[in-house]
């Protein structure tokens, strides 16, 4: 069996600043890490390696050449070899830009029975990779998983999380996967592993390899245009009162009376 | 444009925004509206009273489950046949991966999770979260299709019009999943509605143990709301149940009211409380990224604070001064 986890790097959102205006944020520099979500990926992948027999599990991932350094990880967390498609459009590409070559990669890697990816990625949370993916592909795709279990015969069966239920999806592979946090706990790999990860296999690939460019991906192809991306202007009263407790309560229960919002 | 298509697993949803679409018909075009899955015809029926002109209604066995490769086939098929420029989807769960599904099919740009919607000359401009909740990005979406996904709560809560919009069969082709649905069920814990609280009083890590939960139950009370809390007390500690849990990847909330105890204030979470009217935050640390957050703070231990304030409102309550007595919710 063959199980294919596509990672993300994202940019560290605990580092983000912003310009004076308190609105705009400063990205450039910024360290990037591979996604929480596809952690959560990677390490059902590899707990299900442990638990099959004769199971490759292929970290995928597209984007900047810095993708090099931060696979490392995901070859230490176990994963047994990585193909990375690196190009600077990836850099700048949208949501159906990335999925395109993931599900371009997905072909060229050939047979495969379970592609994972993080429901979202931390950084824009929009969750659309995996259903562009699973449907470029024409495969079906259970998305919000939160229990996962993989039958040596193929056989997929997935918890997702809804709103108010929890829905148990079957489907034979081949199948995208979609997971969330719930799932599992990532591990962190020892340092043995992080040495040796450096001599397990990554392989890299350009668009060009796989029939994209410019004309298929990239910022003018991008299907959404931002008008602004900026912090939210506070619009809060940002009243901190003072006195003694007493007093602050009293003065508290005043204004949320005179506010209307309690009763 | 050519005409909007609204669908949404949740029928409230689909009310809420077919409403919006009619009104905005001038720039939109026609509003229509699908209605799939378990009782599809009756709950079209009900959907005729918020502005749609055709209601198209499909109770095929392939769609009953509402997978999404299955619901997308027929919602491209409409998007296609009834030449649809507009695809408006209530982002629920399934909302959220159905509607990039169906971008993809049909070529299109899609915003997954709009928190803001509204027209811009005759643009419809969307606005989500992004960076984490830092910064909320506004776009639209330039494909003669567009795809947009919206949160409940982004637009007004529809109120029932005229009975009209015709109700139309699916004739068309509905291809079945490979996946299937083998079991269903309650989520545990699931006794509370955050998203649609009036009054909440949202806890943090300031909780020390999970014994002095009382405390802030006893608050939630004596202000007829229900308790709320960040990630680490669901997720990690396990205090409370997820369904409880604010923040981007948990609820979002509108409530009048939120007291917020003994949070930090960290985007992943405030992202989830912006909806709500009026913030007050106690917390012991002066410089807490929740007080930039909130309406009014009291810099204080939630030991202390919370006590008094609970007992200061029960107070108000005994002593009956204007006052109607409130319940708490269910």
């Amino acid at each position: 069996m063959r199980i294919v986890v596509c990672l993300k790097e994202v940019i560290d959102l605990a580092q983000v600043r912003f310009k004076t205006d308190g609105r705009t944020p400063v990205l450039d520099g910024l360290p990037v890490r591979l996604g929480a979500f596809e952690k959560n990926a990677l390490e059902e992948a590899i707990r299900i390696k442990e638990r099959l027999t004769e199971v490759e599990v292929i970290a995928l991932s597209a984007g900047s050449g810095r993708l090099k350094e931060s696979i490392k990880e995901a070859l230490a967390m176990g994963a047994d070899r990585a193909v990375l498609v690196l190009d600077p459009l990836l850099e700048i590409a949208d949501s159906a830009g990335v999925a395109r070559t993931l599900a371009a990669a997905l072909e060229r890697i050939g047979s495969w029975d379970v592609c994972l990816l993080g429901e979202g990625s931390d950084d824009e949370y929009t969750g659309q990779t995996p259903s562009r993916v699973a449907a470029l592909l024409g495969l079906p795709q259970i998305t919000n998983v939160r229990e996962l279990d993989i039958a040596g015969d193929g056989r997929v069966r997935g918890t997702r999380g809804l709103e108010a239920e929890l829905e148990v999806v079957a489907c034979d592979s081949p199948v995208v996967v979609s997971v969330t946090s719930e799932l599992n706990t990532p591990r962190l790999p020892p340092l043995t592993a992080i040495l040796k990860a450096g001599r397990k296999p990554v392989e890299v690939w350009t668009l060009a390899d796989l029939g994209l460019g410019p004309g298929t991906v990239g910022p003018r192809e991008a299907q959404v245009e931002v008008l602004s991306n900026l912090a939210p202007a506070g619009s809060r009263k940002n009243q901190i009162l003072d006195g003694d407790l007493e007093a602050q309560i009293e003065e508290l229960l005043r204004s949320l009376e005179r506010e209307g919002v309690i009763s | 444009m050519s005409g909007v298509l609204v669908y949404s697993d949740r029928d409230d949803l689909a009310h809420d925004l077919s409403a919006w679409a009619a009104a905005q018909r001038e720039v939109l075009g026609e509003p229509t509206a699908a209605v799939l899955g378990a009782r599809a015809a009756e709950r079209a029926e009900a959907c005729r009273a918020y502005g749609a002109v055709r209601i198209h209604v499909c109770d095929a066995p392939a769609v009953t489950d509402l997978l999404d490769d299955a619901v997308a086939g027929v919602l491209a098929e409409l998007v296609t046949r009834e030449q649809i420029s507009v695809v408006l989807i209530g982002a629920t769960r399934r909302g959220r991966s159905l509607a990039p599904r169906l971008a993809q099919m049909l070529e299109a740009g899609c915003v997954s999770e709009a928190v803001e919607l509204g027209l811009e000359g005759r643009r419809i401009v969307t606005g989500r979260y992004s960076l984490g909740g830092n910064t909320i990005s506004r776009e639209w979406v330039r494909t003669p299709i567009q795809i947009i996904a919206v949160a409940p709560g982004t637009v007004e809560r529809a109120v029932p019009g005229a009975v009209g919009g015709d109700l139309i069969t699916f004739e068309g082709q509905v291809n079945a999943s490979r996946a299937a649905v083998i079991e269903r069920r309650d989520k545990p814990g699931l006794e509370t509605n955050i998203a649609d609280s009036e009054r909440l009083v949202c806890v943090g890590r300031g909780l020390a143990s999970e014994e002095d939960l009382p405390l802030v139950q006893d608050l939630a009370e004596a202000l007829g709301g229900e308790v709320a809390c960040t990630r680490p007390l669901s997720y990690e500690y396990g205090w409370l149940p997820e369904e409880r849990m604010i923040g981007i990847s948990g609820q979002k909330c509108s409530p009048k009211l939120l007291v917020s105890i003994g949070v930090s204030g960290q985007v992943q979470h405030t992202v989830g409380i912006q909806g709500a009217k009026t913030i007050v935050a106690i917390n012991t640390e002066k410089g807490a990224p929740i007080f930039k957050q909130a309406d009014y703070g009291i810099v204080g231990d939630m030991y202390e604070v919370v006590p008094l304030l609970t007992a200061r409102l029960r107070g108000r309550r005994g002593g009956g001064a204007a006052m109607k007595a409130s319940q708490p919710q269910e």
